[in-house]
This record gives structure tokens, sequence and C-alpha cells, in this order.
């Protein structure tokens, strides 16, 4: 049991990496502003993420259009997986969720699928500290986003996209830091 | 004359015999040990991220100043051992793999519990070993710390109290103690003012207090060992309670300040936000420790 959860840390990592080498296109996902470089290395957060992607436990929400902020659905670093229904029309389906970060630390986003993706605070966009996006050995993961939040209260944006649902788990950093 | 002192010789000697002899024999409900009090203290330590222009940031986007920091009344200080139910422990051994009612995902040295607390391997493979949660532990030894009113902890500040009065007393039997219990009041006044952008609140700016009783919320804590005459004879019991950074997080400022347009938010009154700030102290890091000593302190 123990050996599988080390084999899905690294090797989610070394897939997503694989999928980041220099001079490919690290994603199709337009980051809100330029992202730092993705990182190679696994997020400490991967074998958790993975788990929770894949066995929950769930809870549905539907996102608020983009803009209405405050009717935006609560999302929690709190080890659920959270199945996101987008609204719109076919082809261009998107929305807002609310996440309210409860310490100064490096998160990690991940996504079922490959939805465009950004995040937002009160004053703009906050950019990725990395970004990787491709097929991984960990099934149910597409993408994995490090984020550096402070204390407060974000928005995940999700679409246009071709695709209604997208499952999301978010995982507090191990080292927090002080922003 | 003589005769009678030595008959009350002989009745010293047989007294003192009889005193030694009773000394080599004790059983259990004799006393093994001495617990020597300590002290409790609590703590505030808020990290750069959690302050804006002195106040205190929750998640959810407002801004908490308290007039006169975190009142923390100290309540029943118990040294706990496992109830005569639990005695035989529930002959359940923790099995990462095959976790036990209640606990889920567990990898990484934790396990999911129900209610979303990451719980560590050793705190389960304890709870089992002593019965589960199930069984109620017994009070061998309880303390009314002092002062007994509330003592305010301001950011980066700190209380301590005095163990108080030891009930029945400060010998302990032969057997095992296995955990620490601490009830804990909190109150405080302050203001609340919502961050632009993120957060709103009717009147911008409002008043709020709350008070919750030591009854209401009580903190587990383990100081495992077994009392014997193989171990030392004095313990020293104290504990250190680091206050919870997510004490205001998640309440629904909004809501409240909508429902009571004029005066002080009394957040006890409200059910869902006493439930919220339960749920956000109980958080807080409670150590309690039982430290051997040979010698009395």
């Amino acid at each position: 049991m123990q050996a599988t959860r080390w084999f899905l840390t690294f090797a989610l990592g070394g897939a997503l990496a694989a999928c980041a080498t220099p001079g490919a296109q690290p994603s199709a996902v337009p980051s809100p502003v330029p992202s730092a470089s993705p990182s190679a290395a696994p997020a400490a957060n991967d074998s958790e993420g993975c788990e929770h992607m894949l066995e929950g436990p769930a809870v549905a929400v539907k996102a608020a259009a983009k803009g209405a902020l405050a009717e935006a659905p609560k999302v929690g670093e709190d080890h659920h997986r959270y199945d996101i229904a987008l609204g719109g029309t076919a082809g261009k389906y998107e929305g807002t969720v609310r996440l309210e970060s409860a310490e100064a630390a490096d998160h990690t986003v991940y996504l079922s699928k490959n939805v465009p993706f950004a995040v937002r605070d009160a004053k703009g966009a906050v950019a990725f500290k990395s970004q990787l996006v491709g097929a991984s050995s960990c099934s149910a993961i597409s993408a994995r986003y490090v984020v550096p939040l402070g204390v407060g209260v974000y928005f995940l944006d999700f679409g246009p996209a071709s695709e209604q649902n997208v499952s999301v788990v978010v995982e507090g950093a191990e080292e927090a830091h002080d922003d | 004359m003589n005769r009678v002192r030595a008959g009350w010789g002989l009745v010293g000697c047989l007294a003192l015999a009889l005193g030694v002899l009773v000394g080599c024999t004790l059983g259990p409900g004799q006393a093994f040990a001495t617990l020597v009090p300590g002290t409790l203290e609590a703590t505030l330590s808020l990290p750069a991220g959690r302050l804006e222009d002195g106040a205190w940031k929750t998640s959810n986007g407002y801004l908490v100043r308290l007039e006169d920091g975190l009142g923390v009344t100290a309540g029943k200080l118990a040294l706990l051992a496992p109830g005569s139910a639990a005695k035989a422990g529930s002959g359940e051994t923790f099995d990462p793999a095959k976790p036990p009612a209640g606990y889920s995902l567990c990898h990484n040295g934790h396990c999911h519990r129900a209610d979303g607390a990451l719980v560590d391997y050793a705190d389960i493979a304890a709870e089992l070993a002593s019965g589960g949660a199930a069984s109620a532990p017994r009070e061998v030894v309880t303390f009314a710390p002092q002062p007994k009113s509330a003592q305010p902890v301001a950011p980066g500040g700190q209380a301590s109290w005095t163990l108080g009065e030891a009930s029945p007393g400060l010998l302990l039997d032969r057997g095992s103690v296995s955990q620490t219990r601490w009830n804990v009041g909190f109150e405080a006044r302050g203001q609340v003012t919502p961050e632009a952008g993120t957060a709103s609140l009717s009147g911008g700016a409002r008043t709020f207090r709350f008070q919750l009783a030591p009854a209401d919320l009580s903190f587990i804590g383990r100081t495992p060992a077994m009392i014997d005459r193989t171990e030392s004879a004095y313990y020293i019991l104290s504990g250190m309670l680091r206050l919870s950074v997510r004490a205001f997080d998640g309440l629904d400022w909004a809501r409240l300040a909508a429902a009571q347009p004029e005066g002080v938010l009394d957040l006890t009154a409200d059910a869902a936000s006493k439930e919220t700030l339960l749920a956000n102290l109980a958080q807080s890091d409670w150590q309690p420790t039982l430290k051997a000593a040979a010698a009395a302190p």
C-alpha cells in the first residue's frame, strides 16, 4: 500500500513533468499572467491529491457565472474532491468558485480535466508558481497548478471549455510562507 | 517497672514490624507515586500572513480587532485513566491498510477522520489500545486551576495558571494513566471590518462579543504512564495550549449583521456562529506533559 503511494507520488510528478519539458508547450491553458517555469519536481501533495481525486470524499457544487463573485460557492482545502458543474452554453461552459485560504502558503490545485483555469483575488489575477498539464499516471488528474496564496478569499475561474464538469482538489502546502 | 517498659518496647517492635510488612505488601488502591502540580499556559502566535494593520485576518476576508485579547478561562483539568470497560482494549490492532471505523485514506503517517480532521497513526493506535473512542476514561485526579477569571491572551502574548487544588489528592494509585483533559472557556469583545472586494458587512464595521463556557469545550492530549514501583516516584503534570489562528474563520458576519442591523453582534446567541467558533477553537494545539522524576522537584 505504502509502496503504491510512493509510486503514485513520483509517477504523477514524473509524468506531468514529462509533459512540461523545455521547448514543449507546457499547457494549452492560458495563464492569466506569465507564469513561472514549470517545475519538474513532484509537488509535496501529489500523493494526497491523487488519492482524494480518486476516492473523494466528494462534494457537488454548481459554479456561479464568471463575475458573479457574491454567488460563488465555496470549495475548500479540506481533503475533499469538489465536483463542479459549469454553466453556459455547449462548447463554452464556464464558471467561478470561491476558495478561502487559511494560511499564507503555496497551494496545489489538481484538476480532473484540462480546462482553462485561472486564480484571482480582489486585486486581480494571481500568477501560478508552476503549472503542469497533461496525462499522468494518476488516472484522475489532468493538470496541477501551484499557486502562492495569502490568507483570505480567492476565486477560481474555469472555462470557457467544452467540458461541462470538472473536479478539483486543493491541498495546502506543508510549509507556510509569509506574504 | 522494668517489665512494663520491656512490654511497651515489645509492642513497639511488633508495631514497627507490622508497618514494614504492610509497606512491603502495598496492593491496588495504595499510593505508588506522587503527582506534582506544574503550570498551564496558553499562547497565541499569529503568523505574518494572519496580520494586517494590527488586525487578525480571517480566511473569509474580514479583519478582527480584539479589545483585550482572547479571554481564556481555565476550567477543570483531569488526569485520566482508561475506563474500566476499556482496560482490556478493543483487541483491534491498527493497520493503515485497514483503518478502523470512522477513519479512511491512511497515508503519510495520518488518516482522515470522518469529520475531516487528520489524525496521526500513533493517536489512532493509542485509541484502539485503550478500547476505542466509545470507552469512557476515568478521572484519576482533577484540578481547579487558578486564577478562575478569564485571562486575556493578545496576539504574541500568553497567560499562565497554577493547577490549584487536587481532588482527591496528589497520591497516585498503581495502574496506568493515559490522557489529560482540560476544559477551557473563551470570550472576547472587539470589532470586525470587511476587506474590500471580497467581503461585505452591513454598517461597514461592527462590534461583536462572545462567551463560551469551559463546559462547552475540552481538549484531550496523551500523557501515558504506568504508575508502579518500577517507575518513578514523582510525576510533574503541566500543559501548553497553542490557540488556533483559525478562531474567527468562516463566521458569516454578513448574515449576522443583516439580521441585527444595530448594536453589538452576539456570536454566542447565534447557534451557527457558536458552532463555528467551537469548531475553530477546538483546533487549538493542546500539549499536556506528565514528566517523570525520581525525586521531589
